[in-house]
């Protein structure tokens, strides 16, 4: 039996050292050979904690101490003991207390773990790749939804929103009986605001009405480019007549006046409809129909006042 | 007559330490206090000639204790006998001055150690 | 003699016990090269039915009663169980401040890996050598047990680790230590007969007697 333990030990893959209780190796196989570049015929004879330096330290020799006087296994972990044979592995390091002819010693095992190191760094590269990817896709949903919803030249709602919110409002207001505002919002001579300056200069002005728009209204109110040269703003949980004339007089303020846009002096004056459920109207359609219609006899007022 | 103070929390030890230290000294006076607050209150009241301190202690922290005693004397006779050994600790405990740091637990040959400041101190006077 | 009161076999114990803390804190401290803040432990000597239910108050303050655990089993001539419990959500952070590193909140998601799992190992076969092997020492009763197995319970709950059946004695003892200003409490649980126990206060009677 005796005879075939060295030939175990040479083909085990484990790091086998064999010291006494004074340090000094007396057995080294071929696999921590291997592990630490170190042939058996160079350290056999010197102490282990000068062929491995990691080994070099108090908790090492009083575990040795302790496990010659108690027999206890002890273990190391390459997770807290980097380099424990060399800079190329990653080791766990187990310590057994074994009889040798009447003579104690105490034998090191080196579990080679390398492998599970790389493959938790993977592991750990992947999740962080796909929370990273995630992160991505989140903030291009969000690019989606505001493509999907808002307009790209003047950034307010587009009518895919408008849809969405007319009927939660027109809902709303049925059900607690309030009224909703339709405002219907045209910029008179829009096209010949874009011959005269250019259409670099007509999207700039467009985009200066939204504002105009946005900043008269409330934080609830949808200001949407309904198209073209076309706005509709709605203005829901309107319960008087009054709510909707403080909206109305800011607009008002500023809807015909001379702005300054890319240096030229331009007038600019805007067509104004506006239609009430329950007064004008059951259905969206009906109120955009009459919020139109009333926005026409506006526009043909400013005509024959410019005129 | 050599006054002792042991300052430790736990009686049991308190019991070894004084059974060790009465084995091999004579001649001698033991005061105890089961926390750091009590251990100044007996410093300040029995002014013994050596202290031995726990550092790990409820109230007041061996350390502390032993800062606060070299503010009232900076010759008080502190030897420190505690379960944390880390090394970090004890480099700072040391630099606080104290005569020797001794590793719990307490057995006869640490025991001699101790015996041995306090008998050669105590034959110095 | 000055010394009053009786000493209860707490008090002993917990004397023992901290020894062996500060020795497993020393060594740690050596191989992590940080120092360890100690907080006074104190054990208690509890029947089974007792033990579980002060056990059960800790695994409940744990968050969802997840916790590391680290045992092993002796029988020898003293014959019972040794747990170490940590709680499980703080054992990321506790192995990042023993190997140094640092990783992103986010990745905690990844569960324990065989890596982590060693870390525990090593600290788990520190804390409880230099616990068990003060003991041993005091009370010159050899122990004989394996590495720990480590592992995580989601839910613990104390039938995990009192056997009402086999072993009739409960010692508890909570430890916290503190690195860089993160505190891991953790519980020791050590299960064994009443024999066992009888055996290591009759040998404390014994050396101690007439000191």
């Amino acid at each position: 039996m005796d005879s075939i333990l060295p030939g175990v030990l040479n083909c085990i893959n484990e790091g086998i050292v064999i010291i006494t209780e004074d340090l000094v190796i007396t057995y080294w196989n071929p696999f921590i050979e291997k592990l630490s570049g170190k042939k058996s015929e160079d350290v056999l004879k010197h102490r282990v904690d000068e062929v491995l330096p990691m080994l070099e330290r108090p908790f090492f020799h009083n575990a040795v101490k302790r496990l010659i006087a108690g027999g206890n296994p002890v273990f190391f972990s390459a997770a807290m003991h980097r380099h424990l044979v060399s800079q190329d592995y990653r080791v766990n390091l187990k310590m057994n207390r074994i009889s040798v002819s009447g003579n104690v010693a105490v034998m090191l095992e080196f579990i080679d773990v390398t492998n599970q190191f790389l493959r938790i760094n993977q592991l750990r590269d992947y999740v962080n790749q796909l929370s990273q990817l995630n992160n991505q896709l989140k903030q291009k949903e969000k690019v989606i939804e505001k493509l999907a919803y808002y307009d790209k030249l003047t950034g307010v709602a587009n009518r895919a929103l408008f849809d969405k919110f007319a009927d939660k409002y027109l809902a709303v207001a049925k059900q607690r009986g309030t009224m909703l505002g339709l405002m219907f919002v045209d910029v008179n001579e829009f096209k010949m605001i874009n011959d005269t300056y250019g259409h670099n200069t007509g999207d700039k002005v467009m985009t200066r009405v939204a504002s105009l728009l946005t900043e008269s209204t409330r934080k609830d109110d949808i200001v949407c480019r309904f198209g073209g040269d076309e706005f509709v703003v709605l203005l829901p949980d309107i319960n008087t007549f009054e709510d909707y004339q403080i909206i109305a007089d800011r607009i008002e303020a500023n809807r015909k006046r001379h702005i300054i846009q890319d240096g030229y002096n331009i007038w600019l004056s805007l067509s104004i409809g506006i239609s009430f459920y329950p007064d004008d109207g059951e259905t969206i359609e009906d109120l955009i129909e009459k919020a139109d219609e009333f926005m026409y006899v506006n526009k043909h007022q400013s005509r024959m006042d410019n005129m | 007559m050599t006054k002792v103070l042991i300052v430790d929390d736990s009686k049991f030890s308190q019991k070894i330490t004084y059974s060790f230290l009465n084995q091999y000294l004579e001649d001698i006076e033991f005061v105890f206090a089961g926390d750091g607050e009590e251990g100044l209150h007996k410093f300040n009241e029995a002014k013994p000639d050596y202290m031995i301190v726990d550092l790990l202690m409820p109230k007041l922290r061996g350390q502390d204790l032993i800062e606060k005693v070299k503010q009232i004397d900076r010759e008080a006779k502190v030897i420190v006998l505690s379960a944390d050994v880390q090394n970090r600790v004890r480099e700072v405990v040391e630099k606080m001055g104290v005569l020797s740091f001794i590793n719990k637990p307490l057995d006869e040959k640490k025991a001699r150690e101790i015996a041995n400041i306090i008998g050669n101190g105590a034959r110095g006077r | 003699m000055h010394v009053a009161g009786k000493i209860s076999r707490e008090d002993i114990l917990t004397e023992l016990f901290n020894i062996g803390v500060g020795q497993a804190a020393s060594t740690l401290s050596d191989i992590i090269d940080k120092q360890i803040g100690l907080t006074i432990p104190s054990v208690r000597i509890l029947n089974a039915e007792k033990g579980k239910i002060e056990l059960n108050k800790y695994l409940k303050q744990v968050a969802e009663g997840a916790v590391m655990v680290s045992s092993i089993s002796f029988d020898s001539q003293l014959e019972g169980k040794v747990s170490l419990l940590f709680p499980a959500d703080k054992m990321h952070h506790f192995i990042d401040l023993c190997l140094h590193e640092t990783h992103d909140e986010t990745e905690y998601s990844l569960d324990f890996t065989d890596i982590d799992f060693d870390t525990i190992k090593e600290i788990g076969n520190i804390v409880i050598n230099s616990i068990i092997g003060e003991l041993s020492n005091t009370v010159n009763i050899p122990v004989e047990y394996t590495l720990p197995e480590v592992d995580v319970l989601n839910n613990a709950s104390a039938d995990h680790f009192v056997d009402t059946e086999d072993y009739r004695l409960v010692l508890m003892m909570f430890l916290a230590f503190d690195i860089e200003g993160t505190e891991i409490a953790g519980a020791i649980v050590i299960n064994m007969t009443l024999n066992s126990l009888d055996d290591i206060l009759n040998k404390i009677d014994r050396l101690y007697n007439g000191r």
